[in-house]
């Protein structure tokens, strides 16, 4: 798993770690994330780092639902951090290795791979395009119900935490 | 193609930032009744090959992280126990399969042996080339790596039989 500088193109270990209640509390004062992450304390999120690293890229919220009828893994939130957003600054691929994670996790917790969200409308278009969610239908000005489901969970898998450094491009 | 035409070209938007809109019970439980819905329809179609896939996925995904990390519970017959049961392998079946005796199959499985080249070769052709040989063997020089690392009496006995020791520290 790896992320890539944009302008250079130079590629970097990365690592997906559960984030701590104490390392949620940290960001409180952070310039570097606008969502407010300290009131997920004591839930399940997630920070990808360069490997060896303590500073995250970008952080994800999960929520598992086991429950009969449901059966899914929900990313609730994700956010890239300020310095890694737009097409030329820092570094890429951080928000699909979350959401391959969140494939992964899926698994992992017994829902084949399946993964829904609640896209913003102006996001959906992105998470389609370049992820392969499916849309599941508008809730209006809330947004759009997206699904990657077990096929699209394992192309998100080989192509961000599958792939090495070391691996060609094409 | 100026160089900022070429770096758009190479970077396409990707910062996926977003968090769940705020729901009301209601409109959060007809959420999840969508996503669930789909998912149950959806849950017929997932092959058996998918479910294997996203199994092995995990599994190599696993393996490259404990190849990173500096202390783990995984070792080598761990993750050996993990693909067989990925493909619900008796211990028996499984020795046929790769042309090992049950013994040492088993023997590999408690850690009381270590697995030869052959072996390694015969795991790699039994995955159809999905878990290399090499990263076998990288797993199980991991294990040797962890094991001198903390092999405190180890270090202690052979201290003693040393001498001199260099002066030079680097």
């Amino acid at each position: 798993m790896y992320v890539q500088d944009k302008q250079t193109g130079e590629k970097f270990e990365s690592e997906i770690r559960r984030v701590t209640d104490r390392e949620l509390a940290g960001l409180k004062k952070s310039t570097r994330y606008q969502f407010d992450w300290t009131k997920y304390k004591g839930q399940e999120v997630y920070k990808l780092c360069l490997t060896g690293e303590k500073d995250s890229l970008g952080l994800m919220r999960v929520v598992d639902h086991p429950e009969p009828g449901y059966d899914f893994l929900e990313v609730d939130v994700i956010e890239i951090s300020n310095e890694n957003k737009g097409k030329e600054n820092g570094l890429g691929r951080i928000g699909g290795c979350l959401l391959a994670y969140a494939a992964l996790l899926s698994d992992q917790y017994g829902h084949d791979g399946f993964v829904f969200l609640v896209a913003k409308n102006e996001r959906a278009p992105l998470f389609h395009g370049k992820f392969g969610f499916q849309y599941l239908g508008s809730i209006g000005v809330l947004g759009e119900r997206m699904a990657s489901d077990t096929a699209n969970s394992i192309e998100l898998i080989k192509t961000y935490l599958d792939k090495k450094i070391t691996d060609n491009d094409k | 193609m100026t160089n900022k035409a070429k770096k758009e070209n190479k970077w396409e938007e990707e910062d996926i930032s977003f968090q769940s809109p705020s729901l009301t019970v209601a409109e959060k439980s007809a959420n999840w009744s969508a996503f669930g819905k789909y998912r149950q329809e959806a849950k017929e179609k997932v092959s058996d090959k998918d479910r294997l896939r996203l199994r092995f996925l995990r599994l190599k995904f696993s393996m490259n992280e404990y190849l990173k990390a500096g202390q783990s519970d995984y070792r080598f017959y761990s993750f050996l126990g993990t693909y067989m049961k990925c493909l619900n392998l008796s211990g028996k079946t499984f020795a046929g399969e790769i042309n090992i005796k049950p013994s040492e199959l088993s023997q590999i499985l408690h850690g009381r042996r270590d697995p030869n080249r052959r072996i390694m070769m015969r795991l790699e052709i039994h995955s159809n080339y999905n878990f290399p040989a090499r990263l076998w063997y990288e797993v199980l020089a991991k294990d040797k790596a962890l094991e001198l690392k903390y092999d405190e009496v180890l270090r202690k006995t052979e201290e003693a039989v040393v001498q001199p020791k260099i002066k030079v520290v680097i």
